[in-house]
This record gives C-alpha cells, sequence and structure tokens, in this order.
C-alpha cells in the first residue's frame, strides 16, 4: 500500500517536472537509434552518456540512462527483423522468426508485436522492481558460483533448440561458439589462453564476431544476389496488431517478461540470456514447436519481452544491493555514486521519494518507447527498403565504424571481417549462427563459475547435486537437450517402421 | 558407371573445423600445468571444447561422404562468387588503408567501389549519396557520441 502511495507521489513529481520527461522521452529515441545501429548497444550508449549526467538533477540523469538502455534494448529488434541483422547481441534471438516473417510478408506483424511485447515485458519488470524489490534480491542473493554454472548450462543447452534442421551443425556451431570465447586470459589464472603473444586477443572479441556472423555474412549473401538497384518491396500494411491476436498472445508476453525479470535480477546475468531462455520456453510449450525458428510470431514475442523483462530485472539488485545485474547496470552504478547516492538497502529508505519518482518515469518512458516505436516504423521500413545497391553500403560502413568504436581497434574489424566470411560459408550449408553467439556468452560463465564453485568446495563436485537450484538447473538442462534428440531419433524410427 | 557427386563446401567447413578442433586441442598442451587441487587447470575447458568439435565435425564428415542423396544446397555461379569475393578484397583492402588515410576517405573511396560493383553508374548518386553518408557517420559519432575515427598518418603529419 505504502509504495503504491509513493508510485503516485513519483508520478506527480514527474508532471510537475516536465524537464524530466522530455529528456526521458529523448533519451528513449536515442537508445532506439543506438540500438538500430550495428555494433552500438545500450551499454555502449549508457556508458557514452554517462559523463553528460553529471551536473544534472538526479531524476532526469537516471531516467536519461534508463531511457537509452530500454531504447537499446528494443531498437536492435528493427534490423534484426527487417535484415536479420540483429542491432544488439540480445535481437539475436528475435532474428531468427523475425526475418523469416519479413520474408514471408508479415514484417508488420512482427515489427508491431515486438514492440508491443518489448513493452509488456518492460513494464513488468518495472512493477516487479516497484513492489517486490526486497523480495526478488533476497532470492537472487542464493545465487553463487554453483547456481550461475548451471543457469550458464541451462542456456547452452538451448542450443539445440536453435539449432533448426540439423542438430549436428547447431552443436558443431556451438562448440565453435564455446571454443573461441575461451580465447583470451584465463578467468583464474589470468593465463593468456590462443592470444599467440597478440595483446589484442586478451579478451574475446564478442561483439565483432557477432556483427561479422550476422551483419557481415548477410550483406555477403545479398551482395552475390541480382536486382541489386530495384527496391525492396517490404510490404507493412498495419503494424498494430488487432486487440483479439495481443489478447491471444498476452500470457506469453507476461511469461517471458517475467522470466526476463528473473534472469536480470541475477547479477552477471543479461538482457541476451533472458533473450534466449524466454525464446527456448516459448518453444518448450508451444504445440508449434517444429515452427520456431521458421516464422513464429511467438518467437519474437517471447525473445523481445524477455529482453526487455530483463531492463527492470537488472535494476533490482543495483538499487537494493549495490551489485549490478548486468553491464548496463554496472556503468548505473557510477551514475548513482556521481549523483551522491550510495545504492544498497538504505537507498530505499533514505530516497524513497527519488526511487519511486524514477520508477513512474520507468513506466512513462516504456509507454513512450510503444508511441515512438509503432508510429515511427513505417518511416524506418521504407528507409531500409531502400535497394541493396545503397544499403549494403550504408549497412557495411556502419559495420566497420561500429566496430571500431568498440576498442578503438583496427584488429576488431579485422575479427569482423573473418567471422563474416566464415559464417557467410557456413550460411551457405545451413549451418545456424545463433548457437556461436549464445556460446560465446554461456561459455565463459559456465567456465568461470565451475571453476570458482569448484574452488569453494576444494576440489569437490557436489555442488552440482547438493545445492537445490543447481541441481534442477542442471536436470531441466540435461532434460532440454536429451528430448529434441529422442523425438528425432523417435520419428525418423517410425518414418522407417512405416 | 556413375560417380558420386559430393558437396565439397560442405566437405570444406567440415574439414576446417575438424583441423581447428585438432590444432587448439594439441595447442592447450603447450598451456602451464597449475596442478592445484581445487582447479582444473586452465586447458580443461578448451581440451574438452576442441575435442568434442574434433569428433562432431568427424561425424559430419562422415555423414555428408555416405549420404546417399544429395541435399538441395544453394550454389552460387561463378559471376555471383567473384562479386562476393571482390566485396570481401574491398573490405579487407579498406582496412589496410585506414591506418594511412584514416576512416573518412577509406570509407568513402570502399562505399563508392562498393555501389559500383552492384551497378550504381551515376557519377552524381555516387559522390553526393557517400558525402550524405560519411557526412552522416561524422556527426553521429565524432559530434554526438564522441568516438574519434583515425584521421590517418599521411594527414598526421
Amino acid at each position: 500500500m505504502e509504495n503504491i502511495e509513493l508510485l503516485l507521489q513519483g508520478f506527480l513529481n514527474l508532471f510537475t517536472n516536465p524537464m524530466a520527461l522530455i529528456f526521458g522521452v529523448f533519451s528513449i529515441f536515442l537508445g532506439v537509434i543506438l540500438g538500430v545501429l550495428p555494433g552500438l548497444t545500450a551499454t555502449m550508449g549508457v556508458a557514452i552518456l554517462l559523463p553528460f549526467t553529471f551536473g544534472m538533477d538526479s531524476i532526469i540523469a537516471l531516467l536519461m540512462l534508463s531511457g537509452v538502455f530500454f531504447g537499446g534494448i528494443y531498437g536492435g529488434s528493427i534490423t534484426a527483423i527487417l535484415l536479420n541483422i540483429p542491432g544488439t547481441p540480445a535481437a539475436a534471438a528475435t532474428a531468427a522468426d523475425g526475418y523469416a516473417l519479413t520474408q514471408k510478408g508479415k514484417a508488420g506483424l512482427a515489427l508491431g508485436f515486438a514492440t508491443i511485447s518489448s513493452v509488456v515485458g518492460g513494464i513488468i519488470s518495472v512493477i516487479i522492481l516497484t513492489f517486490m524489490s526486497p523480495i526478488l534480491a533476497n532470492f537472487a542473493l542464493k545465487f553463487s558460483a554453483p547456481e550461475n554454472f548451471a543457469l550458464a548450462i541451462f542456456g547452452l543447452s538451448i542450443i539445440v533448440g536453435i539449432s533448426g534442421k540439423s542438430i549436428l551443425k547447431g552443436l558443431i556451431a556451438g562448440v565453435l561458439g564455446l571454443l573461441v570465447a575461451t580465447i583470451g586470459l584465463d578467468p583464474m589464472t589470468g593465463y593468456p589462453r590462443f592470444t599467440f603473444g597478440n595483446n589484442e586477443l586478451m579478451t574475446v572479441p564478442f561483439i565483432p564476431v557477432m556483427i561479422g556472423l550476422f551483419a557481415g555474412a548477410e550483406v555477403f549473401k545479398s551482395i552475390s544476389e541480382s536486382n541489386q538497384v530495384q527496391r525492396n518491396h517490404i510490404q507493412i500494411p498495419k503494424v498494430v496488431p488487432k486487440i483479439k491476436e495481443i489478447r491471444q498472445h498476452t500470457p506469453l508476453m507476461t511469461k517471458s517478461g517475467l522470466i526476463g525479470a528473473f534472469i536480470g535480477s541475477i547479477p552477471g546475468a543479461g538482457a541476451d540470456i533472458a533473450a534466449f531462455v524466454s525464446y527456448n520456453e516459448a518453444k518448450r510449450f508451444s504445440k508449434f514447436k517444429e515452427y520456431f525458428g521458421l516464422g513464429r510470431i511467438e518467437g519474437v514475442i517471447s525473445a523481445e519481452a524477455g529482453s526487455n523483462g530483463c531492463t527492470g530485472g537488472a535494476m533490482l539488485p543495483m538499487l537494493s544491493l549495490g551489485i549490478p545485474g548486468d553491464a548496463v547496470t554496472a556503468v548505473m552504478l557510477g551514475a548513482l555514486t556521481l549523483q551522491g547516492l550510495q545504492p544498497g538497502p538504505l537507498l530505499f529508505k533514505e530516497h524513497s521519494e527519488l526511487l519511486f519518482t524514477l520508477f513512474a518515469g520507468m513506466f512513462i518512458c516504456y509507454i513512450a518507447l510503444l508511441i515512438i516505436g509503432l508510429s515511427s516504423l513505417r518511416y524506418l521500413v521504407k528507409l531500409l527498403s531502400m535497394p541493396k545497391a545503397y544499403l549494403t553500403p550504408i549497412i557495411l560502413t556502419l559495420c566497420l565504424v561500429g566496430t571500431f568504436a568498440i576498442n578503438n581497434s583496427i584488429f576488431d574489424i579485422g575479427v569482423m571481417l573473418v567471422a563474416g566470411v566464415i559464417g557467410y560459408l557456413i550460411r551457405l550449408r545451413d549451418f545456424p549462427v545463433s548457437p556461436i553467439v549464445l556460446a560465446m556468452i554461456m561459455g565463459p560463465m559456465a567456465e568461470s563459475n565451475f571453476r570458482r564453485a569448484l574452488a569453494l568446495y576444494n576440489g569437490s563436485v557436489e555442488f552440482l547435486y547438493t545445492r537445490p537450484i543447481t541441481f534442477t538447473l542442471l536436470m531441466i538442462a540435461i532434460l532440454t537437450l536429451i528430448l529434441p534428440l529422442v523425438n528425432r531419433l523417435y520419428q525418423h524410427i517410425k518414418k522407417l517402421n512405416n | 558407371m556413375s560417380s558420386k557427386k559430393y558437396d565439397y563446401l560442405s566437405l570444406f567447413i567440415y574439414i576446417f573445423f575438424l583441423l581447428i578442433g585438432i590444432g587448439a586441442a594439441i595447442y592447450t598442451k603447450t598451456f602451464p600445468q597449475f596442478n592445484l587441487s581445487n582447479d582444473i587447470g586452465n586447458e580443461s575447458f578448451p581440451l574438452i571444447f576442441s575435442i568434442s568439435l574434433s569428433i562432431l565435425c568427424l561425424l559430419g564428415l562422415l555423414s555428408e561422404i555416405f549420404k546417399k542423396n544429395q541435399q538441395n544446397n544453394i550454389t552460387l555461379s561463378t559471376k555471383q562468387l567473384l562479386k562476393t569475393f571482390v566485396a570481401i578484397l574491398l573490405n579487407v583492402i579498406t582496412v589496410f588503408l585506414i591506418d594511412f588515410i584514416g576512416f573518412y576517405l577509406s570509407s568513402f573511396i570502399f562505399s563508392i567501389s562498393i555501389m559500383l560493383l552492384l551497378g550504381i553508374r551515376n557519377i552524381y548518386i555516387l559522390v553526393l549519396f557517400n558525402i550524405g553518408l560519411i557526412g552522416f557517420i561524422y556527426f553521429l559519432f565524432q559530434e554526438l557520441l564522441n568516438v574519434p575515427l583515425p584521421i590517418g598518418l599521411i594527414f598526421e603529419r
């Protein structure tokens, strides 16, 4: 009850401070642009904006950073759906079904639902942040190295689900991603692995690889096609789905938003993990699981609601415990310090009015995202429908500059190029690239947490079966891995018998 | 006597990744051994992944060799492959040029080259479109996002 009163007071504070709302809405717009451009991520947007917020009013500063965060996560889905080029890692899960829908002439449906799902997922996460912070924060504290390892294994088990037609090719792609992710400094000993004396390889160049695999490969594929000077006719008769369709998918949006919020609340797990896990859960319980990856709208809805559901969830441990939920909130911790606010349990007691004004602002930011998203889609589609002879150099040039902007490194551009060529060649033979990206995200999380857990238990692996959350997640992961294989084998035997 | 046709691209992909797996597995043997009782060492995970990759690629290779019917794979004409190869080459040249003539000039040349490759011949469109593109990148990255892009060794002098 007290929280509701504080929230209402927060809305009142915002309406008496219109500058906060204006900046918040502007930052949503900026976030969407950053999310759309390959190479630029929500994390980068927040990091670049951070120094500008020094000296600003606390509410305006925090709302701007949140707006860029929300817009950035959503923006990545637009090019993922229209061009199969995810603007952010989280949008890689949206690309599979989103682009397939565009190819079937349903780009409008995909974009409309992506926007609505992002908003619903985001609002759910802000509701949880507002009303359930202490409860979820306490649960998130139960997650230690063994639980994070099990969560990473669970995330990796999704590879089978996103492998498409060939599980073997999906597994090859996934294991390749795991191997590439070991390049760099060993998480425990700091030994440089597979760097060959090259300082640039001390950290895994994840974003350049992702840009290369998706954007580079897609562009090389389109270069080999004919009709480069003709306009692409992406038809979107409407972007707002029917109320009946929205109502039909509301349970899925809600479930995915809750999954995203939960995963976001776990320190170290971000929107990319939330997107893939939500996608997999939607597929697991769908009657049409074999059509996922071929243009099921549920794939887009679950991935988008999950990734945006992560936004509020990631702020939860940051605000209530001073522990960042993901990379973006790690940067936002700096913003809180700049504003003279100490994150932790006392923040809610000493600055409750400010916090609830922020939460109220977040609700309004998501409503603004809905309006901005739906109203600008037609213009974005017109822009992206230009002939490939114009679009291709734009994308390639943006990939070059976006990749360079990450670390100011030309080496990264080379990595992007190599990944682009490999991605292009393997896609010609139906090797999926999403498992590579997923494995590069989950692999380091799995290894570092396994070895950390091993150190905590003095070399014993009993943590795998003595900790209930760890054991449960591992069992679900094993089932997720085995069941599709058993199902395929059963279908194969049935075919042979017939 | 009919000879079986192999899909050489698939075979190349499997062999390429198999060699990466084997190479990585051998290379992990050069990692120093710390022999800690509470850690599996820095070579364990890379070794597991590289062996797994090798086994999976071997399975893929065998399935490709002994496949009865070839799938309807995407086949590209020589012209299409040449176009893609030229685009990749242009990318590589651009990466090398950035250090010398800077990002803006090398991207300008690169973008014009790609548009020529894709069939745009109107000189006004080529120049004006790319001036606009580079201008937009300058404004967005240099002015708005404060990301300095290299101007090249030649211009730095």
